[in-house]
């Protein structure tokens, strides 16, 4: 039986380990070490993305450069319709936006996914998804600072 | 008998140091007496008991104080990468953390005590395994973390590492 980690108490986890991010998030599901949070970006909850390849179970898109680097993880984005960069991170009709913090060494650290409400949703590492009302939030020492946003027009 | 003979024999026997003398039984009996005294082994003692006074005196700890320590060393270690790592997505950061490291460092021996922590939560031990096996990579072809982690535990109980009823 898979024990969650920590048992309990997972909102206080995360505001201890965020701590921009107390009273601006809730809990949106469990915790849930079979995807990261770049699968979640990507809507996908199946499987840990990394370019691991000779130790399964990690998986990366075949072609694209396995690098977990800013150019190669863009580069599936784009795969999948992200192609237009933005500087705002405010709602717009007709687009869907995908947000990532890097940290000082360019090195991608977290990604964020907007929902249509205007907030963004966040899987925090091997931990919980999260609903988090604005990007700010997350910066800071684990996540870094936000460094680029995608857009690509709303999908039918 | 000569006189001389006799002081001898009387002066040995009232050596609390001789070899003659009680003061080995009264030591082994002492309240405070430990498994590792220098308690000299007599025909009581089991098999195994007299192996631990050896090891005791050549100052080499036994197997069973061997497994206790690499079990705390493991369980410590994996508490604190758990601690550092669980809000990472970056399997860089996850298998580079200092603690998951020095648990590849300790070896052949620390593979039961991952898949048995496998076995309460899945985790992120791949790389570790894969390491310390030499890449013997049951998982192959298994891309969700439960299915791989199941190949690993079914893995672990044919090589004999853990038991169907290990926690």
């Amino acid at each position: 039986m898979i024990v969650p980690f920590p048992t309990d108490r997972d909102e206080q986890w995360a505001a201890r380990t965020f701590p921009g991010i107390a009273g601006r998030f809730r809990k949106t599901s469990d915790y849930d070490e079979g995807y990261n949070c770049l699968a979640w970006a990507l809507g996908r909850n199946d499987g840990w993305l990394y370019p691991a390849i000779n130790i399964p179970p990690y998986t990366w898109p075949a072609g694209v450069p396995e690098d977990w680097s800013v150019a190669a993880i863009r580069e599936i984005f784009a795969r999948n319709g992200y192609t237009e960069e933005t500087d705002s991170s405010d709602l717009e009709d007709e687009w869907e936006k995908v947000a990532f913090y890097i940290a000082n060494n360019g090195e991608p650290l977290h990604f964020s996914r907007q929902l249509p409400n205007g907030k963004w949703t966040s899987k925090l590492g091997k931990q919980i998804d999260i609903e988090h009302d604005d990007l700010i939030c997350l910066e800071g020492a684990n996540y870094g600072t936000l460094g680029l946003i995608l857009k690509r027009r709303k999908q039918s | 008998m000569p006189l001389s003979a006799t002081c001898r024999t009387s002066k040995r026997e009232s050596n609390p140091y001789s070899f003659n003398s009680d003061w080995s039984a009264r030591r082994r009996n002492h309240p405070e007496s430990t498994p590792y005294s220098f308690t000299p082994p007599s025909q009581e003692y089991s098999w195994i008991q007299r192996e631990q006074h050896k090891a005791a005196r050549l100052m080499i700890p036994n197997p069973t104080s061997i497994q206790i320590a690499n079990e705390a060393k493991f369980s410590s270690l994996a508490e604190e990468w758990e601690k550092e790592t669980v809000m990472h997505s970056s399997l860089s950061k996850i298998v580079l953390n200092t603690a998951y490291q020095r648990i590849i460092g300790m070896g052949p021996v620390a593979i039961p005590f991952i898949l048995r922590k496998m076995k309460q939560r899945a985790g992120h031990w791949f790389w570790a395994l894969d390491a310390l096996t030499n890449g013997e990579s049951p998982a192959q072809g298994c891309t969700s973390v439960r299915d791989a982690t199941d190949a690993w535990l079914k893995w672990g109980l044919d090589k004999g590492y853990i038991s169907r009823d290990s926690e």
